[in-house]
């Protein structure tokens, strides 16, 4: 229960970063996917099945948050999430720098797909048509991925600590019993 | 291989994509937000929270990078009080006949709006901007199609939707923001469209009357949605429509929508 509790806890707080603070900071209008990249890493991490709840209520609070169709943001985060999972499991190596380096493919791959998947999604909804051009090759898509991959850095080792400690609680639980 | 090709983890997978996409497009208009109003209402103090450490952050950042400028800029702010206080007098005048101004165009006069000041604490995360969140809402009086101004009278929006503590203004270049407006020079009269996040454009407006580049564009108050007189932004270039049947021209706005802090919602 602590476990889900503290998971929790990180994708609000993420979701609130990637929302209310960093929009203000940055003036470029192109704002990081915080939530994104920590679903991205629990996936390649602890697998499909342990992420795909969180992927589910991740997206479920982005799409609330930001107005948009119930469902896009669930749709990308799941698809991503089964993408980085399986890759993860054909790609994950044991040491550290390389496993450190496969993800940062997975951030950059996870943030066009996310970008595209969410975009398509929006404009068909609503009925306007996509300009698979602009999608792909416009240089707000760059800053994103730079965005992206700056808080990655900025997170990972945090990550892997809370990792840690989550295991560590998981130990703590079972022992107790 | 069929049981590969079932298995019960791509099931789940295909089902959760297939419930999405039914959302996405069968959702019938407004059936969740219910429950978005009670999510925004309880994720309130976190947004509000968030959005006053950023300005926090932000501010120190910049404080921090003018400190070697303070000495320099106080010498400026000394010599530009001593100009203001003799301005002063001369803008006495300009203020009287500013109202009678407005009076004659038939402008309501600013202090008649009841506004309600609200910060902005969430935003479109696209690029091309075109909704932001305000920490005020219903409770506030806020309802859905109250305009939405920033300091001197400058229309960015209509509040589209209201929830308890929060609402959503879609700014003029939302593709769903359709405005009656005027050009305060000629008098020329069409409908201001939000151009997919990319921008505003006066569209709608007789061939026979006459745009030019750099007038002032304000809400006409036809309709009776709007109040006459807010301005919307100037005229940056003029075009005829494909079917040559009406004028339009590209507005450029008063004010970066991507810097605004601040808002006044108009609730009368």
């Amino acid at each position: 229960m602590s476990k889900k509790i503290t998971i929790f806890i990180v994708i609000f707080m993420a979701i609130m970063l990637q929302v209310s603070f960093l929009p203000n900071i940055l003036p470029s209008g192109v704002f990081p996917d915080v939530a994104l990249i920590i679903v991205i890493f629990w996936a390649a991490r602890s697998g499909l099945n342990a992420t795909w709840p969180w992927a589910i209520l991740g997206g479920l609070m982005l799409d609330f948050i930001y107005f948009w169709p119930i469902g896009t943001n669930v749709f990308s985060f799941v698809a991503i999430v089964f993408g980085a999972s399986y890759l993860a499991k054909r790609f994950l190596v044991a040491d550290n720098l390389s496993r450190f380096f496969i993800m940062v493919a997975l951030v950059i791959s996870g943030t066009v797909l996310n970008e595209s998947l969410t975009s398509i999604l929006m404009k068909s909804a609503l009925g306007e048509t996509v300009n698979f051009q602009t999608l792909f090759f416009n240089t707000d898509l760059l800053l994103k991925i730079i965005y992206n991959l700056l808080i990655f850095m900025a997170i990972y080792v945090p990550l892997l600590k809370l990792e840690k400690f989550i295991a560590a609680l998981n130990l703590r639980l079972k022992m107790a019993r | 291989m069929s049981q590969k090709l079932f298995s019960q983890k791509r099931i789940k997978f295909v089902a959760i994509l297939a419930a999405c996409i039914l959302l996405v497009f069968f959702n019938p208009k407004g059936f969740f937000n219910p429950i978005r109003g009670g999510f925004l209402r309880v994720v309130y103090p976190f947004q509000k929270t968030f959005y006053l450490l950023s300005q926090t952050v932000k501010n120190t950042a910049d404080f921090l990078g003018s400190i070697s400028d303070l000495k320099k800029e106080n010498e400026n702010l000394i010599r530009e009080n001593n100009a203001l206080s003799s301005e002063i007098a001369s803008f006495k005048d300009a203020k009287n006949e500013n109202e009678n101004l407005r009076e004659q165009l038939n402008l309501i006069p600013r202090k008649k709006f009841n506004l309600e000041a609200s910060f902005v604490i969430g935003r479109d995360p696209q690029r091309s901007g075109s909704w932001i969140t305000i920490d005020k809402g219903k409770s506030a009086g806020i309802e859905a199609g109250m305009p939405v101004i920033v300091s001197e009278g400058i229309l960015i929006g209509k509040v589209a939707e209201a929830y308890g503590n929060t609402a959503k203004v879609n700014l003029l270049t939302n593709s769903s923001s359709v405005i009656n407006a005027v050009d305060l020079e000629t008098k020329a009269k069409g409908v201001v469209r939000g151009e997919y996040g990319l921008g505003t454009l006066l569209d709608m407006v007789a061939q026979t009357d006459i745009l030019n580049t750099g007038d002032t564009i304000a809400t006409s108050g036809l309709g009776g949605d709007l109040p006459s007189g807010l301005l919307i932004g100037k005229i940056q270039e003029t075009r005829a429509t494909q079917d040559k049947l009406f004028q339009q021209a590209i507005i450029m706005p008063r004010v970066k929508y991507s810097n605004i802090d601040v808002i006044f919602v108009i609730k009368n």
